[in-house]
């Protein structure tokens, strides 16, 4: 894999020029489900707040509500109370539109199962994450072949997702999450089904990531990679129990 | 943008297959239908149309309505009817004297077989008329022409046959006018051979109207009904004077005889069942279009519901990276109305090969013109528009999270 230090035009993805957006901040967020008629809570009256360019990881046993609250802070999920705020601006009540909107221009998704499609070619997913910009097919072909080289994916780009390996796709993935330079990336679980040393490539490009300006939040349930993160977040039965942000 | 939901279109129709195919070619044979029919129907309507046209709009039928002559066999009837169901020498002047009336042919129907040599047929039309039919009918000739009248003393008369009779009696002789031929112990002389089509009208219901002889009046030598006609056909000077010429004639006839039911018709009453036979097929048409485009409408909504179902996990991904509700419908309508687009040009191919064989093969001649390829291409965008807006209006409003949780990718 090519260092992704260094910028250069097709290179700004990793660069600081991602701008500021300010803040993440949770205000008593709660998020029910109804379950076979009954209401459970995911998360209740969570407060939270992550700096610009922090890098955190969220830890908790399954089912704890760490992924429903790291659907929440990407726009994926709504909350059923409480307030969500982007800088300053509340986006907790935002239309569908605006969220995606977002989505697409602030956040970086990075999924445990890759969440790759096999139908379309390792730059075609890649690109997809352009699919709802204003891009020239020939600048948004630079930027997925520039950061496929950077994954050292370059000779893959025309070869579907199941030809990959675990480790090959999650980066295929890290790349379609970084195609529009977003200021946060949130990554849940992005470890879970690579071996050791492709989790360790892979939270090496996140840490360099960080160093770069990006604000990563990541979930997982491993205490070694939770490790590696500036600050750690225990979530337990809907319920940060460590490391609450005062608000 | 649009661009994009094409080849993201164009990715899941290659993704789905066989269904995508046979979905497609669904729609290719609804659409076949489709304009094979219409073009078929328009093409029965021209060639009806223009066989019916023959008359011309500035001619004037007159006949007595009599319960006789609505049943349909007038060959037959003349002899029976009475002074009262059949027209005069007298109101052949009537009708030959009223404005704007330009040329005038006294009709009579005839019936009996005609021989030539050993060969004899029965002509599903005799008519006895002057030279004027030839013009007022428009008739066209393959070879020879009409007789005069001043031949009708002679003791050969001239007459004219259909391409039909001339079959039946000269099978394929090139050369039929002059040939002798024999009805009632009358030698008659072919002095020309109608071309095929030419002698259909409006009132030729029964049989093939080729299969037709054209006589002189002085065929007929029995004095009581010599000078009785079946009808009269008259020519007006303009189309605009046929409304006022048939008023007036009609007026002058019924000044002449109270009592007899004069009908004067124009082409445009005269067609009129033609017309209403035409609207029927028109309509059955339409109810068979309607429900060929129904069925590739539930075609195209069933693998759209399939794509959506399938692809869920493609919708959370798409709405993660940005899309809104609005790309995500707009992606899958494109999908539907492209493969609508593609069976509805498919099927427009096919009936343009299928015109070439029916007209092969059958004498109708079907018609595409352009504005019905046109319109079966906007049909074929509108159909997968309108059926494949449900399966997008479901894809669109997938939650992000839970489509995200879907095994379909």
């Amino acid at each position: 894999m090519d260092s992704i230090s260094g910028k250069s035009n097709n290179q700004r993805v990793f660069g600081s020029e991602y701008g500021q957006v300010g803040s993440l901040q949770l205000e008593f967020i709660s998020r029910s489900f109804e379950v076979d008629g009954s209401v459970v809570d995911a998360l209740s009256d969570v407060n939270l707040k992550i700096d610009s360019g922090e890098f955190i990881a969220i830890t908790g046993q399954s089912g704890s509500g760490k992924s429903t609250l790291l659907n929440i802070l990407g726009l994926l999920d709504s909350p059923s109370s409480g307030k969500y705020f982007i800088g300053t601006e509340d986006v907790s009540r935002l239309s569908s539109t605006k969220k995606a909107a977002l989505r697409k221009n602030k956040f970086g998704f990075i999924f445990q199962n890759f969440n790759l499609l096999d139908r379309y070619t390792v730059q075609q997913n890649i690109e997809l994450a352009m699919a709802y910009q204003h891009v020239s097919k020939k600048t948004l072909n630079g930027l997925a072949l520039n950061l496929l080289r950077q994954m050292g994916l370059s000779d893959k780009a025309n070869i579907k997702p199941h030809q990959l390996s675990g480790g090959q796709a999650q980066r295929v993935a890290i790349a379609r999450a970084l195609i529009n330079s977003p200021p946060i990336i949130l990554a849940d679980e992005p470890t879970g089904n690579l071996d050791p040393a492709s989790a360790r490539e892979v939270m090496q490009l996140l840490r360099t990531l960080n160093h770069k300006g990006t604000t990563v939040v990541m979930v997982t349930h491993d205490e070694v990679l939770a490790e590696m993160a500036d600050r750690r977040i225990f979530v337990s039965g809907g319920k940060i129990t460590e490391g609450t942000a005062d608000v | 943008m649009f661009r994009r939901y094409v080849v993201a279109s164009y990715l899941g129709i290659k993704s789905a297959g066989y269904r995508s195919v046979l979905t497609i070619l669904g729609i290719a044979m609804g659409l076949f239908l489709i304009i094979t029919l219409i073009a078929v129907g328009e093409g029965v309507r021209e060639q009806v149309t223009a066989e019916m046209n023959q008359l011309g709009p500035d001619v004037l039928s007159v006949f007595v309505n009599s319960n006789t002559s609505e049943s349909g066999d007038p060959a037959s009837s003349l002899l029976a009817q009475n002074k009262k169901s059949v027209l005069t020498i007298d109101e052949i002047d009537i009708v030959k004297n009223t404005d704007h009336i330009v040329e005038t042919a006294p009709i009579k129907y005839l019936s009996g077989e005609v021989k030539y040599k050993d060969r004899i047929t029965t002509p599903n039309y005799i008519i006895a008329t002057n030279d004027n039919y030839p013009e007022i009918r428009n008739l066209e000739f393959e070879s020879g022409g009409f007789f005069r009248e001043s031949d009708d003393n002679s003791s050969v008369l001239d007459v004219v046959i259909g391409s039909a009779t001339k079959k039946s009696l000269l099978s394929d002789d090139k050369n039929a006018v002059g040939k002798i031929l024999e009805y009632k112990n009358i030698k008659l002389r072919v002095s020309g051979v109608l071309k095929e089509g030419s002698s259909n009208n409006e009132s030729m219901t029964q049989g093939n109207p080729d299969n037709i002889l054209l006589v002189p009046f002085s065929v007929e030598s029995d004095n009581t009904t010599k000078f009785l006609y079946s009808a009269i056909l008259t020519k007006v000077n303009k189309v605009d004077n046929v409304t006022s010429a048939k008023q007036m004639i009609t007026d002058s006839l019924k000044r002449f005889d109270q009592d007899k039911e004069y009908k004067v018709q124009s082409q445009d009453e005269v067609l009129g069942s033609t017309k209403t036979v035409l609207a029927i097929l028109s309509s059955l048409i339409f109810v068979i279009a309607v429900i060929a485009v129904i069925m590739s409408g539930i075609g195209i909504m069933n693998v759209m519901i399939v794509a959506v179902t399938d692809r869920t996990k493609e919708i959370g991904i798409r709405k993660t990276v940005g899309a809104t509700s609005k790309n995500i419908f707009w992606q899958f309508s494109v999908e539907a109305i492209m493969m609508t687009l593609v069976g509805g040009l498919i099927g427009v191919i096919l009936s343009v090969v299928a015109s070439f064989i029916i007209k092969y093969f059958v004498p109708i001649q079907p018609i595409i013109e352009p504005r019905l390829i046109v319109f079966a291409l906007g049909l074929s965008a509108i159909v997968g528009f309108i059926f494949g807006t449900g399966p997008a209006i479901k894809a669109s409003r997938a939650e992000v999270v839970s489509a995200l949780q879907t095994d379909h990718t």
